[in-house]
């Protein structure tokens, strides 16, 4: 194979891998702190790319306007499931907990389904779709924003818990929640943000994305897998993890589609995460072994 | 006699069918360090966890300088005043000891003052805790979860202080470091009250240890108080010595002691 070919795959591994691991990171976030997870993550990378696209032709907003306000609704929308269907039951088993969130993709998707139809809308490119040169392969525009918008976003993420008092009281939840209350963290608060980022997190990753590869209603079915898988290729809970997790599993898919056969790009991924969970159930960057006690 | 600062009247508290607190009564007053004795599973703990809301009580009161908060949750409790450093230390393990130390401090984050303010404080409260830990000091930038038990007892105890409590809630400060350290912390406590005027209730398995740092005691069986009385009164009463001391009162006495199980 040639090195444009190869370098080809690279990109578009990385830039769907991105997204990903957007994905896997909202994935991360929750479970860190309700030790659940999410599986209406998917519904809200959908809900950003959708309603980004809603916003622009109902509203006749302009790109990025639209954009921030999708980010803004599914931030919210986050909150809102939390209160509304996870609050409220808090003290359930994880399993029920995970079996709802279940619930609330189905009746997100239905309900976008419902609005917007079953079309496939496209976003226009955040700054033009002519292909630069890059060593022979085919660079899009849009490919660098997903790449640095989602940089961007982990490094916030990254300062956020490693620099600021409530991103380490956040922290502090998921190491031990029973404490966290006793030194005078809301813990009921801490699970609202971690919701509220989580969808932040997602529908920018589904903003971005849906320039290149479209969005419809039942996009988040696939990416919410996809982050899942990449979550726990990268070791669950593990948001540098989740991150590389994404990544790789974006690049492996691309090589996969372009080597063997685009056919199987999907199972690729299930392939992926099968032998992993064979060979190496913590992940990658996952503890080996259970907690030390 | 002034009004006790904290008070427990007739507490119930369930979990599930297990009742494990029976019409309990207690009250700490100011400046005051008082005791909680009783075997394992007595309901030391639960006491614990109930006044700091972690569990809700079926019935009864607690109150706090004059007010009712067993309905209050944790976060509430500790900003009024209360922290528990919980049994097992519970240190946030990957944060730093600095990290943990600030954590403390949070609940007041959204008390009054500017934030500046705030910080302010937080930080000449870090640097009292230094001073009052040196090994902290020495530690700061480690995990939490890499020091010795007894570091990570004062940690918690640092952290629970960060949040500038009058009562102080202990379980079993004494479980776990090697018994230099042991008496090191408990000779703490007595200081913390002579200096801070801090309010101290102790729940601790050793009860010659913890009745002979305390001013009063109560004594804990199956979720009831059986006895309650001055610190030297509980160390010189027969059935506690009996119970709790491991004295060997002689062949005489164990005839008519009351049975109990040993651990």
């Amino acid at each position: 194979m040639d090195l444009p070919s190869l370098l080809q795959y690279l990109i578009t591994g990385l830039t769907v891998g991105a997204t990903y691991g957007l994905t896997a990171l909202g994935f991360t976030i929750i479970f860190n702190t309700t030790g659940i997870i999410n599986f209406a993550q998917g519904e809200f990378v959908m809900l950003g790319g959708m309603m980004s696209v809603f916003f622009m032709r109902a509203l006749g907003l302009p790109e990025p306007l639209a954009i921030v306000l999708a980010v803004v609704c599914a931030t919210l929308l986050g909150a809102v499931v939390e209160r509304l269907a996870i609050r409220p039951v808090r003290d359930g088993s994880p399993i029920n907990l995970i079996i709802i969130t279940i619930g609330i993709s189905i009746l997100i998707r239905g309900a976008a389904m419902l609005l917007w139809g079953k079309d496939t809308f496209a976003l226009p490119a955040f700054s033009g779709s002519e292909p630069l040169s890059f060593f022979g392969a085919a660079l899009m525009p849009q490919t660098l924003w997903v790449l640095a918008i989602s940089l961007l976003i982990l490094a916030g993420l990254k300062t956020f818990f490693s620099r600021s008092i409530h991103g380490k009281a956040m922290l502090a939840c998921s190491y031990d929640p029973k404490a966290a209350a006793l030194v005078g963290i809301g813990v009921d608060r801490m699970v609202l943000l971690s919701f509220m980022i989580s969808a932040l997190v997602g529908a920018v990753g589904g903003a971005i994305l849906a320039p290149i590869t479209l969005t419809s209603f039942d996009v988040g079915v696939m990416l919410g897998l996809k982050g899942f898988a990449a979550c726990i290729l990268g070791g669950l809970g593990n948001p540098f993890g989740a991150a590389a997790g994404g990544l790789i599993l974006g690049v492996l898919e691309s090589l996969g589609a372009g080597l063997i056969s685009s056919a199987y790009k999907d199972a690729l991924a299930f392939v992926i995460l099968l032998v992993l969970l064979f060979v190496r159930p913590s992940g990658l960057f996952g503890q080996k072994d259970g907690k030390r006690v | 006699m002034q009004a006790p600062l904290l008070e427990i009247t007739n507490l119930d508290v369930f979990y599930g069918k297990i009742h494990a607190l029976r019409e309990v009564s207690l009250s700490v007053r100011q400046g005051e360090i008082v005791s909680l004795i009783g075997g394992n599973g007595a309901g030391k703990t639960t006491l614990l966890c109930t006044i700091s809301g972690l569990i809700r009580p079926s019935a009864g009161g607690i109150s706090f300088a004059g007010q009712d908060i067993s309905r209050r949750a944790p976060e509430r409790i500790v900003q009024d005043g209360v922290s528990h450093v919980p049994e097992g230390r519970l240190v946030f393990s990957p944060l730093s000891v600095a990290d943990n130390l600030r954590l403390g401090a949070y609940g007041r984050s959204s008390g009054p003052g500017t934030r500046a303010e705030l910080r302010e404080q937080a930080a000449e409260d870090l640097e009292r805790m230094y001073e009052m830990f040196p090994v902290l000091r020495e530690r700061k930038k480690q995990a939490a979860g890499t020091l010795s038990g007894g570091e990570q007892q004062m940690l918690a105890i640092g952290r629970a202080l960060m949040a500038r409590p009058r009562v102080l809630l202990l379980d079993e400060p004494g479980m776990g470091p090697a018994p230099l350290v042991t008496r090191e912390i408990f000779r703490l406590i007595v200081t913390l009250r002579d200096r801070l005027g801090l309010t101290v209730l102790l729940v601790e398995q050793n009860a010659r240890r913890a009745l002979k740092i305390a001013d009063r005691g109560y004594v804990l069986e199956t979720g009831r108080v059986t006895l309650t009385g001055a610190s030297q009164d509980l160390l010189a009463n027969h059935d506690v010595q009996c119970a709790y001391l491991g004295h060997d009162v002689g062949q005489n006495v164990r005839a008519n002691a009351p049975e109990k199980p040993s651990a």
